[in-house]
C-alpha cells in the first residue's frame, strides 16, 4: 500500500478561524505523498464527514488551536458512524483545552479524546514528520 | 446579506435607528435591555468616570507614558471579575493600564446557542470551558459588574464579522473602546463574508461609538491591523488609514492603532509611524476634523513557542518594541499563549515583566537612522501607492476602492483563512528578520520598493547559502516559536 492510495482530509473545526497547523500539515503530507483536501478554518462537522464522503478519505485531521476544541470535537464519530465511515481514522491536534489545568493534563485530554471516538490526539508542537509516520502507521502504508 | 451597494457614508440617524431595531438588537434576548440608547448613554457616562479610554490614552500620548494593556476572557463573570481584581492587585497596574477583555469564539460568530451550553459546561466542570467571555449571553448588567469591578478603561475586543450587539452592550456597561475595523476581520477570523457587508456591519460600530462620544461618553474604538501575524508592514499600515477614513466618516474622533508586529525593530517602529502620520494626513485630506490616533503594539500573532523561558523573551522584545519607539499602547501576551488562553497568574507575571522592562529602558528611544528613515520612505511609498489606488479607483469613495481592490487582486496577504483574499503574496525574512515580498503577486508595488525587497532578500539567501522558495516561507512561519 502506498501513501498516494490514501486520502486525508484536513481542517480546522468549529468557530475558529486559525489556518496554520491545517495549512502547514496539508503542504507536509502532500509532499509525503498523500491526497490531501483541505478545508481551511472555521469547518462545521458535518462538512468533515461530507468532504470524508466525497473523497473516499481514510483519515479526517481537525485542528483546532482556540481552546475549545473539546467542545467542538463532541459527537464526529457519531456523524462518521452514521455516515458510514465507521473506521475513519479520526486525529486532532493544537490547543484543544481553553483552561491551562486541562490542557497541561495531558493524560486527561487523551482520554477524553478516546472516549470521544478519536484515534490520535497531538499537542501542538506535534511535527509533520510525526502524523506521516503515524498515519503510515494506522493504515499501513509501506515506509 | 445586504442589497445595497456600500458606500463610505455615514448612516443617517433613521438608517442607524432601523439597524439598530431590526437587525442588532433582535439577536439575542439581552438585546432588549439595551433597547432606550439615550438611558444606555448616562448610564455609560457615570459607569466609566475616571477610567475613560479615550482620555487616558491621550493623556498617555501627551506626557510620553505607556499605557500596559493585558488581555483576559473566561467563561463566567465570576472568572473575570476574579482575575480582573487579582491582577490588578497583584501587580500595581492601576492607574497606568487598561484591558483586553475578550469574548469567546461561538459569541463572535453570533453562535449564542453554543455560548450557552458553554457557560453551562463550565459550571459542571468547574472551569472556563470557553476561551472568553459571553457578553452577549450574560448582557449589560452582567457586564456592568465587571466595569465595577475594574478601576481601568476596558476596551472589549468586538473582533470577528457581526459584533454589533455585542459592542451595544459593552460600550451601555460603560466599556470605553470597542472596535472599527473592516478588513482586518475580514483577514483573521473570517471566511466566507464580503468585505461589503463587513464594511457595511463596521459602519454601525463606529456610528455607535461616535453617538456615545456625542452624549458625552469620550470613546477610543481600536483600528486593528492585527491580520495573520505573517503580512507585510506595508499592508498593516494600509488596512489601519482605510480603516481609519472609514471610521472617521461616521463621527469617531480618536482612534487606538492596535499594530500587530513582526519583531524586526527598525521595520516596526518605521511601520507604526508611517501608520500614524497616514492616518492623520489621509482623515484631514478628506475632511475629517479633529481626529485623534494614539499607537500601539500588539505582540507578534504568529505561533509562540511552547516553554515558559522562550516566551519571556517574546514577552520582553515585543515590550521592548513599543518603549524604544515610544508607542503608548503595550498589550501583553503571556507564558499561556502556546498552549491555553491566558491565566490571571500569567498575566500578572506578564505586567510585571513588561513594567520592569520600561524602568530599566527609561527613557531610552530608537535613535534616528538611515536605515530607519530608509525603511520608512519604502514603506510610506507602499502604503501611497494602494491609498492612492484605492481612491482613484473608488472614485474617492475609499470603500468603493477597498472592496474593488481586492476583487481585482491588488489588495493581498497570505495565510489567511478569508476565502476572498486573492492570496498570491509570499514573505519570507530577510537576514536581519524583516519582512519582506519574495513574491508580491499582484500587488501595485513601486518598482524602488519591489527592488528594495528582493535585494533585501538576497542578502539572506547569500548569508544561508540558498534560494529564497517556498520552504523558506513554510519555515519562516515557525521561526519565532521552534525550541532549540
Amino acid at each position: 500500500m502506498q501513501a498516494a492510495d490514501k486520502h486525508i482530509v484536513i481542517g480546522t473545526i468549529g468557530s475558529d478561524a486559525h489556518m496554520i497547523g491545517a495549512w502547514v500539515l496539508q503542504k507536509g503530507l502532500a509532499a509525503a505523498g498523500f491526497g490531501v483536501t483541505l478545508l481551511g478554518a472555521a469547518v462545521p462537522q458535518e462538512e468533515f464527514v461530507n468532504a470524508a464522503i466525497e473523497t473516499h478519505a481514510d483519515a479526517i485531521l481537525v485542528s483546532s488551536l482556540y481552546g475549545m476544541g473539546i467542545l467542538d470535537c463532541e459527537g464526529l464519530r457519531d456523524k462518521c458512524v452514521e455516515a458510514g465511515l465507521k473506521n475513519i481514522l479520526l486525529y486532532a491536534g493544537g490547543n484543544v483545552a481553553a483552561p491551562l489545568e486541562l490542557q497541561s493534563n495531558w493524560p486527561e485530554i487523551e482520554k477524553r479524546f478516546t472516549e470521544m471516538g478519536f484515534n490520535r490526539v497531538y499537542r501542538n508542537t506535534v511535527t509533520v514528520n510525526e502524523v506521516v509516520a503515524a498515519l503510515k502507521s494506522d493504515l499501513g502504508i509501506d515506509s | 446579506m445586504f442589497t445595497e451597494k456600500v458606500a463610505n457614508k455615514r448612516l443617517t440617524d433613521e438608517e442607524f435607528f432601523r439597524i439598530r431595531r431590526e437587525e442588532v438588537l433582535s439577536q439575542w434576548e439581552t438585546g432588549k435591555d439595551i433597547e432606550n440608547l439615550q438611558e444606555c448613554i448616562a448610564a455609560a457616562k457615570e459607569l466609566s468616570e475616571g477610567k475613560n479610554h479615550a482620555l487616558r490614552f491621550l493623556e498617555a500620548k501627551r506626557n510620553g507614558t505607556f499605557i500596559l494593556i493585558p488581555q483576559f476572557g473566561r467563561a463566567l463573570t465570576e472568572y473575570m471579575i476574579e482575575g480582573i481584581t487579582y491582577v490588578e492587585s497583584e501587580t500595581g497596574l492601576v492607574p497606568d493600564g487598561a484591558w483586553n477583555l475578550y469574548s469567546d469564539s461561538y459569541t463572535r460568530k453570533k453562535e449564542f446557542r453554543k455560548a450557552a451550553a458553554g457557560i453551562e459546561r463550565s459550571r459542571k466542570e468547574g472551569m472556563s470551558m470557553l476561551n472568553g467571555w459571553p457578553i452577549v449571553n450574560f448582557g449589560v448588567e452582567e457586564a456592568r459588574k465587571i466595569t465595577k469591578a475594574s478601576k481601568l478603561p476596558l476596551h472589549f475586543v468586538t473582533c470577528d464579522e457581526d459584533a454589533r450587539l455585542a459592542s451595544e452592550i459593552a460600550l451601555a456597561a460603560g466599556w470605553t473602546a470597542n472596535s472599527v475595523t473592516s478588513l482586518q476581520e475580514c483577514i483573521s477570523h473570517s471566511t466566507t463574508i464580503t468585505l461589503a457587508d463587513e464594511i457595511r456591519l463596521m459602519q454601525y460600530d463606529a456610528r455607535l461609538a461616535a453617538r456615545y462620544q456625542e452624549g458625552g461618553v469620550p470613546q477610543c474604538p481600536w483600528n486593528t491591523s492585527h491580520l495573520t501575524g505573517y503580512d507585510s508592514p506595508g499592508y498593516h499600515s494600509f488596512v489601519h488609514v482605510s480603516e481609519a477614513v472609514l471610521a472617521a466618516e461616521q463621527g469617531v474622533k480618536c482612534q487606538f492603532l492596535s499594530h500587530g508586529i513582526g519583531m524586526n525593530l527598525l521595520q516596526d517602529i518605521a511601520m507604526i509611524r508611517v501608520s500614524e502620520k497616514l492616518c492623520y494626513e489621509y482623515c484631514a485630506r478628506m475632511g475629517y476634523e479633529g481626529v485623534e490616533f494614539v499607537a500601539g503594539v500588539f505582540p507578534f500573532l504568529g505561533a509562540w513557542p511552547p516553554r515558559d523561558d522562550e516566551s519571556n523573551a517574546m514577552i520582553a522584545w515585543n515590550a521592548a518594541i513599543p518603549a524604544l519607539g515610544g508607542f503608548p499602547g503595550m498589550i501583553l501576551k503571556c507564558q499561556d499563549e502556546a498552549f491555553a488562553t491566558p491565566t490571571k497568574e500569567g498575566m500578572a507575571r506578564s505586567v510585571r515583566l513588561a513594567r520592569h522592562m520600561l524602568t530599566v529602558m527609561g527613557s531610552q528611544r530608537i535613535p534616528e537612522s538611515a536605515a530607519l528613515r530608509q525603511e520608512e520612505a519604502m514603506i510610506e511609498l507602499e502604503v501611497r501607492t494602494l491609498l492612492e489606488k484605492c481612491l482613484e479607483i473608488g472614485d474617492g469613495d475609499m470603500a468603493v476602492g477597498l472592496c474593488k481592490g481586492v476583487a481585482a487582486g491588488w489588495v493581498d496577504t497570505m495565510v489567511t483563512p478569508w476565502r476572498h483574499n486573492p492570496g498570491k503574496v509570499l514573505l519570507v525574512r530577510d537576514a536581519q528578520g524583516a519582512v519582506r515580498y519574495l513574491d508580491a503577486g499582484n500587488v501595485p508595488l513601486p518598482a524602488e520598493v519591489k527592488q528594495y525587497h528582493l535585494a533585501k532578500i538576497a542578502e539572506r539567501e547569500s548569508r544561508d547559502g540558498r534560494k529564497a522558495n517556498m520552504d523558506m516561507v513554510v519555515e519562516d512561519l515557525q521561526f519565532a516559536s521552534k525550541l532549540p
